[in-house]
Formats: C-alpha cells, structure tokens, sequence
C-alpha cells in the first residue's frame, strides 16, 4: 500500500509546492521491450526500472488488468497507450515525470489558477479519448472551469476585470460524471446571500451573485449532494460535476431533493426519479412509471388496471403527457395493465398539479412530463430484463465519442404462446394479446452553446382476449430539439415534432356482421422556450407554441366479402391551437418569492368541414337543427382564445417551514368522449367546434410544507378548490361510437372540484417510503334547462371518477446492499357508477330504468403487494451485473372490482363486478446489465 | 364499451392460470327504488273521446316476468275548477274513461289512488288541440314501402307531434279446404268454416315510440315517416289499411317520450346507448321524492285512415312455401299427419301404390290454409 500513500501524498505536495513551468522539461528516453502476456503490476515495475518515471495506482484497479506489447525506441505516451488500449485504465503525466494510472475516475492535476502567480500547466499528456480529455483540455485553455473537486476553490472570471459591478454572473452545466450526461433540476444554492437556481433540461445553470468568495451547495436527486468553493471575480463559467449517489451498481436509492420541498417555489410538483419508482411493486414486477404516479396524493385512476388517471377531480382526458415533448393520447398497453413508458430508458418524471409553469397548457387538471436518459457518451452499455410476460432489452453509447450517443430501448410481451398452448376446451385458446414499444434517442453536442436531441417512439398493442373484437392501437412521435445557448443568462430550446395516435378495431366472429372501426389523431408541433435570468430576482422564461392537429374522426367499414355492413365515415377535423407565454421567477427576498405568468391561447377551427346550426337557445338536438354549413378548406370556421393566468407564491417561515399559494387558469381545446371513463381505444376525441365549446378551469390552492429532522422527514398538507367549465358528459341514451353529429349527444356541465391532500415522506435511511392520503370530491351539474335536459334534476352529482377517500403507503425496508423489501398498500372509495334498477313496458317495448347518475359506487378497493429486490454480487469486473426481483401482487387475494357492468341476457339483467386481479399474482423478473 | 371487458379478466386470469374473477354484483338498492309505479297515456280531449290509461310496475332486473300490471286502482281526470271524471279498470291494468266531452281551453291533471293506498298525481297540464292530419301516403322507398303522415299547423302552435296507429290488412289463404279431419276421421268441412279460414284480417300496433319535431323548420309542417315495410310484404298482398292517430306534444313530454325511446333494454356493448334518466311529470302526493314514471298530457286525438290495394302497388310475387302431401286413407296415416293440425287436409285424391288406385287426402302446411293463424276472420267494420 505504499504507493497507496504515496498517491494521497501527491496531492498535498501538489497543493503546497512550487511547481515548475513547462519548460523545464526535458526530453525523455524511448522505451524499448517486450511485455507479452504480463500482470500491470508487472509492467509497471519493468517500466520503472528502465526509466526515471515513478508510477501511482490504485492496486486493486489494475490488478485484473495484463499488457501485451512488444516495443522499440517508443516515447513513454505511446508506450502507456498502447498497454492500456481498451483496459479502461487512464493516465496523466506531469512534468516531474510521475505517472498517475486510474480508472473511472477524474484527476485533476490542475491548481486554482490563481493559487500560484504561474498557471501550473501539469497535465498535458494525451489520454485515451475519454472526458477527461475534454476537461483537462477546458481547465488548460481558457473556460469553463471544470469543478469536481469539494475541497478546491475555484475561481471565476479574471480577478484583473474591471470592477464596475459588484455583481457577477456565474454559469455552466452540472453534469453526471459517470455517464456525461446534464443533471436536470440539480438545485444550486449559496447560503450567503440566499440565493439558488435550478438546472434547466440541458443541465445549464445561471447564477447572479455578489463577487467574492461563496460555497455552492448543490443537490439533485440521485447525486451526491455537493459543495464548491468559488472566489467570484466576473462573469465566467463553471462546469461542476456531480457523481451519482452509488456509481457501482446504481443500486435502489430513494432521494429526494433534500428540503427541496420547502424551498422549491411552485407547488404541488410531484418529481420521482426512476430509482424510486423502480421501488414500487408492480404486478407482473415491471416497474412502471404510472402505476407509482398513482401513489401520490391526488392522483387517482378509476380501477386497478386502468392507467388513466385522475388528478383531484379532473378527467383522464384533462391530463398533458408529455413524453420527451411528445403528446401521448394512450399511456397505456394492454387495456392500461401496463404503462407506455419503457422504465428502462426513462430518466425523470414530474407531475404538475397545482402550479402548472406557463409553457405548459391544453389541458386542465395537469402535466405529466416524461423525460427519458441520454445515451451513455463515453462507452456501451445495455440491460435486459425477462419477466413472465414482457421482456425488455436497452442500450446505449457513443456513436461519437463524447459529441453523438444513442440510447435505443425496446419492450414486448410474449404472452400468445401462453395463450396458444391452453386446450381447446378453455376457450382461450388463440387469444391475442401482444404489444411493443421501441425507444430511440440521439443526442448530439454541436459545441458547448449548441446540441440536439432526436427522439423516436413508437408503440403497439394488439389484444382480443376473447371478446369477439381486437383491439388494436398504437403511438408514433418523433420530435427533434434543438437548445441554444444565447449567452450566459439566455438560452432557448426549439422543438419540431409530430405526434400519432389512431386504434383500429376488428371483429370478424360473424362475416356477415364484421367491420373495422377506426380513429385517429394526428398532430404537428413547434415549439420555442426561452429563459433569460435578468438579475438574482428576476428569472423570465417566455416562448410560443402552434400545434395543427387533424383528427380522423371515425372509419367504420365492412370487412371482408360477406359482411352486410353499410361503410361509415366521419369526416376529418382540422384546427390550429397557439399560445404565447411569459413567466417571471421573482425572488423578493430568500425567503419570499413569486412566479407570474400569463398564456394567451388561441383555437382556430379549420375547415373543410360541414358544420351544423342549431336553434339558438334550445337544446342541440337532431330536431333543433336548423341547417349545415359548409366551409372550404382552409378556412376559419370559428375562434376561441383568451388568457390563463398562473400564479404562485412561497413564504418561508423558517428554513424548515413554508407556505406556498398559487391560482390557475387553463383552457382545453379537444375533448375525450368515452363511455368507460379510463382512457381505452373506443374513445372519441373531439375539437371544440362552433358546437361544442373548449373547457375552462381554474383552481386555488394552498399548501404547508414542513421538513424535520434535517430533512429526513417530509410534511405537506395541500388543499384546493377547482372550478371546470363546459365538461362534457353524455345525454341520457346517447350513442358516442361513429355518432356524427355528436354534439347532439353530449352536455356541457360545470364542475366543483375540492379536497385535501396530506404526505408524510421519508427520504433518506435505511426505511424510506411515503403515506399519502387524500380527500377529494368532483360534483358536476347541469341545471340549465335550455341547454338540454337536467340531469339528476339539475343537482350536482358525482362524476364518474368521484373517489373521495384515498389512502397509500408505499415503504421499503433496505436490509443490506443486495436486499431490500417494498410494501404498498392502497385503500380507496369505489367509484361511482349508474345501475339499472328496474324494467318496465312502455310503448309496447321492455325499457330499462336507471338510477340517478353515478348515484350507486362500486365496493371500495384494498390492496396490499410486496417485493424484494435481490442484487447480484457487487464486483465492479463482471460480464454482467444481474438482479432479481420477486414478489406477490395482491397478497390479501382481495377481489378488488375493476370496473361493474351489467348485461341482459335471456330477459334477466345480470349485473356482475369484474376483478382483474382476484388472486396473489406472484411474479418474478431477472434483470441483467451489461 | 361496458361489456367489451367482459372477458379480460378470463384472459389475464387464464393467463396467470388464475381462472375467473367475474363475480355477480347485485347493487342493494334503496327500498325507494324498487316497484315503482308506470304509468303510460293521456287525457284525450274533444268529442266523445275515450281516455285510456295503462298502469304497470317496475321489475326487479334479476326477474324473468312479463309486465306486471296494477290492478285494483282508482283514477279520475280533473279539470281544473271543474269535475272530475272516473275511469274504469276495462282489463287488467287499463282504465278507461266514459266518453267524454272535454274542452281544450282548459288545465288537467289526473289522480291516481293505488290499491295499497297511495296517492299520485301528475301536474297540471293545459289542453292542447292536435291539428288534423293532412294526408297519409305511401312510397317506394328504396328500402321497403314507406307510409308517411303530412300535417301542418298554420298556427305554428303544435312543433311537437306524436303518432300512434292501427294496420289491418286482408289475408288470402292460398289453399281452401273442404274437408276436416275430426273425431279420428275424414269429414267434410262446412262451407262457413272454409270461407272463415280463407279470409282474414291482421293487425299490428306501432312498436315504438313515434315522436317528431317541427321546432327546427321554418314552418309547423312535417312529413312523418310512420311505418316501413319490404317491398314483398305479406300486409299488402291483398289489401292494407292504416289508421294514424296523431296528437300534439308539449315540449316536456316530448323531451320525455325522447329518452323514453332512446332507452332500450339493450346493454352491453359500446354502440349501445348510454343510461338514460327519465324525468315524468308524476308525482307521489305523500314523497316528492318516491319515483314515478310516466308523463300525462292532455289533447285532442286527430286520426285518417288511410288504404292501399295491391294494384296500386308495383308489381311483386309472394313465394309461399306449401308443399303437399298426400296421405292414404289409413287411419293411423292419418292420423299421424292430421290429427295435430299441422297439416291441414284440403281435398280428397287418388295415389297409385304398385300401379293401384288408392284413396288419399291432400293436406298442406296450417298456416297455407287457415289464416286465422295470422289474424282474425272477423270482418273489420272499417272494410
């Protein structure tokens, strides 16, 4: 271990002497030898005794590493680089002629640039192309200053600038240093002043601060929390490097933005990172993003297996999913058992509920913004995971070392065979239910103010499961990104994408009777943000967006030669939907701030189209029409627009303890018909037309936050009241399937939303976990007689996913570095639903009669699931690090209904409630990386 | 959509060798919910007019029974600041009025006391006159004869129509039988019986709810189409007739009568229709509260009977599938193939067994030959 000693002894001799200029070195003896088939260690001490280089290592970094070489009359840099070609092992020389050999990690043999009246340029030997090639490149020319070091002073900007402004700005990228990639959302807080900023989607930060000396503290999930020292001079750059919490194995780890829930300025923000939701079981042990999105305190879905959800009170179709800028219409596969997100690539999810920032809009309830990773841009990785019905596989690497990576990622289930083995007698013998997604994502470094980023997604699912109909649907978005960096204060992104959604289902039981049903929606985006950080008060962001959605609003065709089915198509929907916004961060104080923001959005109706009028001040029915009309294509039938206003406020009482406020408006411009409530491929979507207008919400919101124990331990209480405008629900009898005048078939109701939301989360331990519970009512009404018929006489009613009682508890236990256990548990009122309760003859026919709108509930949901993550063995040098997961979903085999539905059969009406999950579902997964 | 997750859960159940997780789900129901009370008709104003009034109850859904009707029950029309008028139950569950003389210029409602006690009444409605029906023709609609009613109201009063109606139409059968078999043996039938088993006359009622609007057209006029039948129908191989019957609405029972037709006892799948709630104007007189269905109006009948013949028509064939057989004249023979009448003996006839005459007896298929299997062979007085 002596050179152990030795290598920490390096560094505080580097630190307090005197180091010599370049110049001083002199030339050195070539090397020749043969070194065929030897250990390192070997190697090294063959290379000592030959020449004047001393050697520093880390043994047990090398010990798995042999050389195997034959030289002649070779400088010592050609020598080393071709000994440790492909070893992953690194090296720098100084000019003293000390060799330093490493892996992984960076060395920086550079001294604070103003620590000596010399800049000490040690390092300039050529290292195998790796970041540290860059870095030390940066460090040795000008900027910017590559901080990855804690007990190091950095020092920004030339101390000669003139010193006119007191004031400097500091800017850079915070970066993973394992993988290269930006680390968004990292907090950067100095504690005197009070200021911090957040790392923006390229991981880019801007700080204004008082010149001088300061201590940066940063934090971001998932990375070690860090600190750098900086003597600020003018304005200049820092890039700082973080490493991630546990860069072995990236092993489970549950961190929150320590205290970040107290000083984070919006409210209601739900951010998990894929760590934590990798903790969660699942059924089936995949993990998945929006199962564990249904754990947080006011999201809510209408059934177990449902993957629509519902944020305090809202409908499904209210929620923006955003995938990597992407418009998701169907999260889900497989009827929603699982989520469109393949877990393995994606990086972040944040969920916005209350405070929704201004460059968001569309939708009313919220934003679910899905970012995935960047490629891994210093070398090839992968995993793969095999579970009983889907099987994964991912990769990732550099296409051009450090500028261009991919990250390629690809789902599918194989469950026919299952299917397809089962006797004849069961009846389920050549179901289908089959889907795959695919993930592809280049990034590229044009230079350090300009990059790109390309992503692709596609999905399909294809399932029958015996009914007599396939469903089948399917996702396509590909979007291109360009981000620009103005100068240090301002920089922007630009997006161009289009984005896909359309099912198509069959039935084919009877060929006289068979047909093809079809739906589809298409939609084109521009997009441009922009942030500018005028001062350390005032951060603006600002930018527009236009997205041109044409919508096939339903095929309906015979299949095959014999069905007697008459065609049916409706015709196709055009409108544009732009919004301009501005929003301003506005720090008054550390400990009050503000974010103002207002969006303009306006909604033209595009032709052609055939338009029906109606008599104006009766109800829109088939017998108040009064005539169509016709627009030509491109023309503007009709325009709505107006402002949404999105206002929050923060005041900290103490560092641990603070409130927060904030109002929205929001408008929606396209509609989610469906008679199921979650989101599944019968739906319709529909664009507010002359008939039909957009939806209108606005809510209030106020919250407590409290963090104790040093941030261990998590408190917030949120409360809300929500006001939703022209929801539409159907008219009694309606028929929403290839209905081509579907405003005849709909209402617009006025929605009172309100409730409570309280979280106890503990972020850090061996027991980390969170309890949410929720309080929650959405009561819609339609009291005006003119606008159709009243419904439940004009009193409020629930709406459909009206659950107010909501309890989760999701824990894990970390028993040692290669185990861990996961608890959820969840407890929810039933949901609503509208039952027949009687029949009778009337006119001569046998009519049903129903309850009251959603006036019965179906009965409450319990479910209890555990798992335990067993990690391979923790040896860095391995082929493959693999990981099992196993548990029971359902452990109390408690038949939870999914969802009631009642059928006539034979002149009887038989109601049934239908369990998808009505056992303990063991699963297993095995993982393995590479 | 509902039902279209009927097997999911077999399918992943299956699938996980789990088996089913269906399981029946009978809601409890609030005791307000159950047995309601149905009522169906409307004050029929004008001369000599007839009020009839049907009273029903609500089934459970789990029950397989026919229509249970409410019998034993007291009703009587009530003109407001005026008499009231008693209905009479005539058969099980239908209460029919004397005929009446009420004016149109007035309000009414009608009371209902049931046998158990309770009191309903449905609100106070004024009278409405009907205006008369134009005409009734037919057309050669592409897909099938199509029988539509014109009407107007110059006063633009009327906007919502309903209309009921009455076919009848003659049945030729295309055989005459003169013999019957009887008492285990062959006899001649009376020439009275044949002619009664020759001709006859069907009848049908709407089926469904006929309600039209004229709210959205410039002018209170509207061609309704009433009834359709095939091009090759068997109500106008000889001669159809059609009594329309049609009745002004007001806009609330017209909006209940609408919801009342789009709700069907078809559930399930997702292009069936969506619950619908049903809003009367019939109310407990004790419980506001306790549901009743069921909306009475009060108006003036306007009717026009209306004929087709068969020439009028163009030209088409009935194929009609009777077959015969011949039986010989063995009493078991016979027997075997007359006796349940099925078959139905229509003259005698000879056979030849081994190049021998044999007596045997001709019969076809019942409903070839006695059409009284199709309606009645009482004469209309209308014909």
């Amino acid at each position: 271990m002596r050179r152990n000693l030795l290598f920490k002894l390096f560094f505080l001799w580097l630190l307090f002497l005197q180091i010599p200029g370049i110049g001083q070195e002199k030339q050195l003896k070539l090397i020749t030898g043969d070194f065929t088939k030897i250990p390192a260690e070997e190697f090294i001490r063959q290379i000592e005794s030959r020449t004047q280089y001393k050697f520093f290592f880390i043994p047990s970094q090398l010990d798995s590493v042999e050389v195997n070489l034959k030289v002649k009359d070779l400088p010592i840099k050609a020598v080393l680089e071709q000994a440790f070609q492909n070893t992953g092992v690194e090296f720098v020389i100084d000019p003293q002629q000390n060799v330093f050999l490493f892996k992984g990690n960076s060395i920086i043999t550079q001294l604070p640039t103003n620590l000596f009246p010399t800049a000490a340029i040690i390092a300039q030997s050529k290292v195998s192309a790796s970041p540290i090639e860059n870095k030390l490149k940066a460090s040795v020319q000008e900027k910017p200053v590559l901080a990855a070091q804690e007990n190091k002073v950095y020092e920004i900007g030339s101390r000669l600038a003139s010193s006119r402004n007191s004031r400097a700005t500091i800017s850079g990228y915070v970066l993973n240093t394992v993988t290269g990639e930006p680390v968004i959302g990292a907090s950067i807080i100095t504690q005197t002043p009070g200021v911090g900023v957040n790392t923006d989607a390229q991981g880019y930060f801007s700080l204004v601060l008082p010149k001088g000396t300061h201590v940066l503290t940063l934090r971001s999930i998932g990375m070690k929390e860090a600190e750098r020292r900086i003597i600020l001079h003018a304005d200049g750059k820092l890039d700082i490097h973080l490493y991630p919490q546990n860069t072995a194995l990236k092993e489970v780890v549950v961190q929150a933005e320590a205290a970040s829930n107290v000083k984070r300025l919006q409210m209601g923000i739900e951010k998990l990172d894929i760590q934590t939701i990798k903790t969660v079981p699942t059924v089936f042990g995949e993990a998945d993003v929006l199962k564990v999105i249904l754990t947080l305190p006011g999201v809510k879905s209408v059934g177990e297996a449902t993957t629509g959800f519902n944020v305090r009170g809202g409908a499904t179709d209210q929620n923006l999913i955003l995938f990597n800028d992407a418009t998701l219409y169907n999260p889900t596969h497989f009827f929603g058992f699982f989520s469109a997100f393949n877990p393995e690539v994606v990086k972040e999810v944040e969920l916005y509920k209350s405070s929704i920032p201004a460059r968001f809009g569309g939708r009313l309830s919220s934003v679910l913004d899905i970012t995935t990773r960047e490629g891994n841009k210093t070398k090839f990785t992968g995993s793969a995971g095999l579970g009983l019905i889907t099987s994964r596989v991912n990769l990732e690497g550099p296409i051009f070392k450090d500028k261009t990576s991919f990250l390629f990622g690809a789902r599918t289930t194989y469950s026919n065979w299952l299917l397809d083995i089962l006797p004849g007698s069961s009846g389920f013998k050549g179901s289908k239910a089959s889907f795959y997604d695919v993930n592809l994502n280049l990034h590229h470094k044009v230079n350090e103010k300009n990059s790109l980023a390309l992503t692709g997604y596609l999905s399909k699912d294809e399932s029958n499961l015996n009914t007599d109909t396939l469903f089948s649907y399917s996702n396509q978005n590909l979007s291109l990104k360009w981000q620009h960096q103005f100068n240090d204060r301002f920089f922007g992104d630009f997006t161009v994408g289009h984005d896909h959604y359309q099912y198509e289902n069959y039935s084919e039981v009877a060929p006289v009777s068979a047909y093809k049903l079809g739906f589809g929606i298409n939609q084109s985006n521009l997009k441009a943000n922009f942030n500018y950080t005028l001062n350390q008060k005032h951060a603006f962001s600002f930018g527009g967006s236009s997205i041109y959605y044409t919508l096939q609003s339903g095929t309906y065709q015979p299949l095959g030669t014999e069905s007697l089915i008459a065609g049916a198509k409706i015709p196709k929907e055009q409108a544009v939907e732009s919004a301009l916004y501005l929003e301003d961060n506005f720090t008054v104080t550390p400990r009050l701030s503000f974010s103002v923001g207002i969006r303009y959005s306006i909604f033209n109706y595009l032709g052609p189209q055939e338009v029906d009028t109606y008599a104006p001040n009766a109800p829109v029915t088939e017998l108040t029409r009064t005539g169509t009309q016709r627009y030509g294509s491109g023309d503007v039938i009709n325009t709505y627009h107006g402002p949404e206003f999105r206002l929050s406020g923060r005041f900290a009482f103490t560092e641990n303890f603070s409130v927060k406020a904030s109002y929205n408006t929001l408008r929606q411009y396209i509609h989610m018909l469906s008679s199921t409530t979650a989101i599944a491929p019968t739906d319709i979507w529909k664009l507010s037309d002359p008939n039909i207008k957009p939806q209108f919400g606005e809510q209030a919101s106020i919250g407590l936050y409290q963090n104790l124990f040093s941030n261990v331990l998590e408190l917030s209480l949120e409360t809300y009241y929500r006001k939703i405008s022209n929801y539409l629900d159907y008219k009694s009898g309606a028929v929403l399937v290839m209905n081509p005048h579907i405003e005849t078939d709909v209402l617009t109701t006025q929605g009172n939303a309100y409730g409570a939301e309280l979280m106890i989360r503990k972020t850090a331990g061996k027991f980390t976990g969170w309890l949410s519970y929720t309080y929650s009512r959405i009561l819609l009404e339609q009291d005006d007689p003119n606008a159709g018929e009243l419904i439940n006489k004009g009193k409020p009613y629930p709406a459909p996913y009206d659950k107010p009682h909501d309890l989760v508890l999701v824990a894990n236990q970390k028993v040692s570095r290669r185990l861990n256990f996961s608890l959820n548990l969840t407890y929810s009122t039933g949901r609503p639903v509208t039952v027949p309760i009687g029949k009778f003859y009337y006119g001569g026919s046998e009519k049903t009669l129903y309850s009251g709108r959603n006036s019965y509930r179906i009965p409450d949901t319990f479910r209890a699931d555990v798992s335990v993550n067993i990690e391979g063995n923790h040896k860095i040098k391995q082929l493959t690090h693999n990981s099992w997961t196993l548990g029971v979903y359902n452990v109390t085999a408690r038949r939870n209904p999914y969802s009631v539905y009642f059928t006539s059969d034979k002149g009887v009406i038989k109601g049934y409630k239908l369990s998808v999950f009505g056992a303990a579902i063991p699963f297993v997964n095995y993982n393995i990386r590479f | 959509m509902r039902i279209s997750f009927l097997y999911l859960c077999y399918g992943l159940g299956i699938l996980l060798l789990l088996g089913s997780c269906r399981e029946p789900f009978t809601p409890e129901l609030e005791p307000s919910e159950a047995n309601m009370l149905v009522v169906e008709g409307y004050i029929n104003l004008g001369q000599d007019a007839v009020t009839t009034i049907k009273l029903s109850r609500v089934q459970p859904v789990t029950k397989q029974t026919w229509e249970q009707r409410e019998r034993g029950a007291t009703l009587m029309i009530e003109q407001e600041g005026g008499s009231t008028y008693p209905l009479q139950e005539d058969s099980a569950g239908v209460y029919v009025s004397d005929p009446l003389n009420l004016p149109v210029q007035a309000n009414y409602r009608l009371r209902i006391q049931t046998k158990d006690g309770r009191k309903y009444s449905s609100a106070l409605v004024s009278g409405k006159e009907s205006p008369a029906i134009d005409n009734i023709i037919w057309k050669w609609d592409p897909d099938g004869l199509g029988i539509y009613a014109n009407s107007k109201d110059t006063q633009g009063n009327t906007q919502y129509y309903q209309w009921t109606y009455e076919e009848t139409w003659e049945i030729h059968s295309p055989y005459w039988s003169k013999l019957v078999y009887r008492d285990r043996s062959m006899h001649v039938r009376p020439y009275e019986e044949s002619a009664k088993m020759f001709i006859c006359w069907g009848s049908a009622k709407e089926k469904d709810i006929l309600i039209g609007s004229s709210a959205n057209f410039s002018k209170d006029t509207i061609s309704f189409p009433v009834t359709k039948m095939p091009h090759r129908s068997a109500k106008t191989k000889v001669r159809y007739s059609i009594l329309v019957k049609q009745h002004a609405l007001s806009k609330q029972e017209f909006e209940f009568l609408e919801a009342m037709k789009k709700n069907t006892s078809n559930l399930g799948s997702f292009f069936d229709p969506q619950p619908s709630e049903l809003t009367g104007n019939i109310a407990s007189e004790a419980n506001p509260e306790e549901i009743v269905i069921g909306f009475v109006g009060a108006y003036t009948t306007s009717e026009k009977r209306f004929f087709i013949k068969r020439e009028e028509l163009p030209p088409f064939d009935m194929g009609e599938e009777c077959p015969p057989i011949k039986v010989v004249a063995v009493p078991d023979s016979l027997h075997k193939y007359f006796d349940s009448g099925s078959y139905i003996p229509i003259d005698s006839t000879i056979v030849f067994i081994d190049d021998k005459p044999v007596l045997a007896f001709e019969g076809r298929f019942g409903i070839c030959v006695d059409c009284r299997t199709k309606g009645t062979s009482e004469r209309p007085d209308f014909w």
